[in-house]
């Protein structure tokens, strides 16, 4: 008799650690890797990310990858995030501010330090199918399907632009100085009960702004408009520790000045990192590590001022139902 | 299958491989966008790197004949990027027709354009020069 209990509390255990598991494992790979999303098992979320921006080398229109000599730009940046689902589980907002510290040494010019605040990111976003998080079996169709997210985003020039710069080497411009919109889809399969492929894809409508130089011209510019792609592996270890690889990808179409194209100004970039997530008290407190890199090779990027590597540590705190 | 991968490769090739259109960079003859003018121009240094630097400027008019007394305003700008230098670069004039310029600062590696605009005996023009900067 005893031991039928003692198996049948075993069993019980199991079965909700398993529970548990799939609810980490769910939250990680639909929450976790982008800054004041909110997790599939939460209610809302705050977090707070240092990261560490070092620019080694430069890209130019043609490919060709040089390092930066002479030159030293540094950014770290704070950002303060949150997300809280709106009525129902299945739509959140989220929203993101950060903070740039940025050090600038140009050859020739005083170097420059400079603290202010960046542009601001509010976001709507949509889960429209679950996935079972039960692993594949072809056997069963209804493992097949993904999560599958939809978003849109607005990001809003607060930071400082650089028409308004008053430092040589520019460390004061902490903004892009236009309005934009994005939307896009997130689509996050379990291949296996701990591991989970993601794929994100987004557009971002960059909307036009008057820029005025040093000699008091004003331009009409208008940013190209911007296509993002993203792919994660994340493996989650156990209940309280999980790893990501990730590639980055990202293409600008050509700049237009008072509505004439720039030639060869389109951009390419791609990045590659990973990172290494640990629930400090499950499942509240989570600490993020993750690092990326631009690959210091030619015919890779194109016109990249600053290819570099980043460094970042997350600290957030979930909000469960 | 083979026609997909043929396609494949194609629509794959342009991104990875053309080069993008060849610009202009005979710097030691240089005509403005009307034609009263003619330049050559001799960054310092050559190539120009990003930080501070300096541009000797050679002017002569429609006729071959050097530019003296003329006013001159540069303004460096980064089409692509939308912004330009929050220094305004100072000119001096050495004599006969040469020009010197200085504080013509790049914050950034890649394609600028320094627009050069050019005053004489009630005639004005513009130079657009290139800079590929390092």
């Amino acid at each position: 008799m005893q031991r039928q209990l003692a198996s049948t509390a075993l069993g019980a255990a199991l079965f909700a650690l398993a529970g548990a598991v799939r609810a980490q494992a769910c939250c990680t790979a639909t929450g976790s890797s982008e800054l004041g999303v909110v997790g599939r098992c939460h209610f809302a979320v705050l977090a707070s990310q240092l990261s560490y921006d070092r620019g080694f080398g430069s890209v130019d229109a043609r490919g060709k990858y040089q390092s930066l000599d002479g030159s030293r730009v540094d950014d770290a940046v704070l950002t303060l995030a949150g997300g809280v689902r709106l009525g129902t589980p299945a739509l959140q907002a989220h929203a993101a501010v950060p903070l740039r510290l940025q050090h600038r040494e140009l050859r020739g010019l005083p170097a420059a330090t400079r603290l202010g605040p960046g542009d601001a990111s509010l976001g709507l976003r949509a889960m429209v199918v679950e996935d079972l998080v039960a692993g594949l079996d072809l056997s069963e169709p209804r493992t097949l399907l993904p999560f599958i997210e939809l978003f849109v985003a607005g990001r809003f020039p607060t930071g400082r632009d650089a028409s308004d710069s008053d430092t040589p080497t520019q460390a004061d411009v902490t903004g892009e100085g236009a309005w934009s919109l994005l939307g896009g889809a997130q689509i996050t399969k379990f291949v296996t009960l701990h591991q989970a492929v993601v794929a994100t894809g987004s557009y971002a409508r960059r909307f036009p702004h008057d820029v005025t130089g040093a000699n008091g011209q004003t331009r009409r510019y208008a940013p190209g408009d911007e296509v993002d792609a993203k792919l994660a592996y994340v493996n989650v270890f156990d209940l309280f520790w999980s790893a990501t690889l990730f590639s980055t990808a990202r293409f600008t179409a050509r700049a237009a000045n008072d509505g004439v194209a720039v030639p060869d100004s389109d951009t390419r970039r791609v990045r590659f990192g990973g990172g290494v997530s640990h629930y400090l008290s499950y499942p509240y407190w989570q600490l993020t590590f993750s690092a990326s890199f631009d690959p210091p090779v030619d015919d890779f990027a194109k016109n990249v001022p600053f290819a570099s590597v980043t460094a970042g540590l997350t600290v957030q705190r979930n909000f469960t139902y | 299958m083979t026609k997909l991968v043929a396609a494949l490769a194609l629509a794959v090739l342009p991104a990875c491989g053309s080069d993008p259109e060849p610009v202009a960079r005979d710097l030691a003859h240089v005509t403005s966008g009307k034609g009263q003018f003619s330049a050559a121009f001799t960054p310092h240094p050559d190539p120009p790197t990003t930080g501070d630097n300096a541009l000797d400027i050679t002017l002569r008019d429609a006729h071959g004949s050097p530019v003296e007394g003329a006013t001159l305003q540069i303004e460096p700008w980064m089409p692509g990027h939308g912004h330009g230098s929050p220094v305004v670069p100072e000119i001096g004039e050495l004599g006969g027709g040469s020009y010197h310029a200085t504080q013509i600062d790049f914050i950034m590696p890649g394609y600028w354009e320094l627009t050069v605009a050019v005053t004489a005996h009630d005639v004005r023009d513009e130079f657009v020069v290139p800079c590929d900067v390092k």
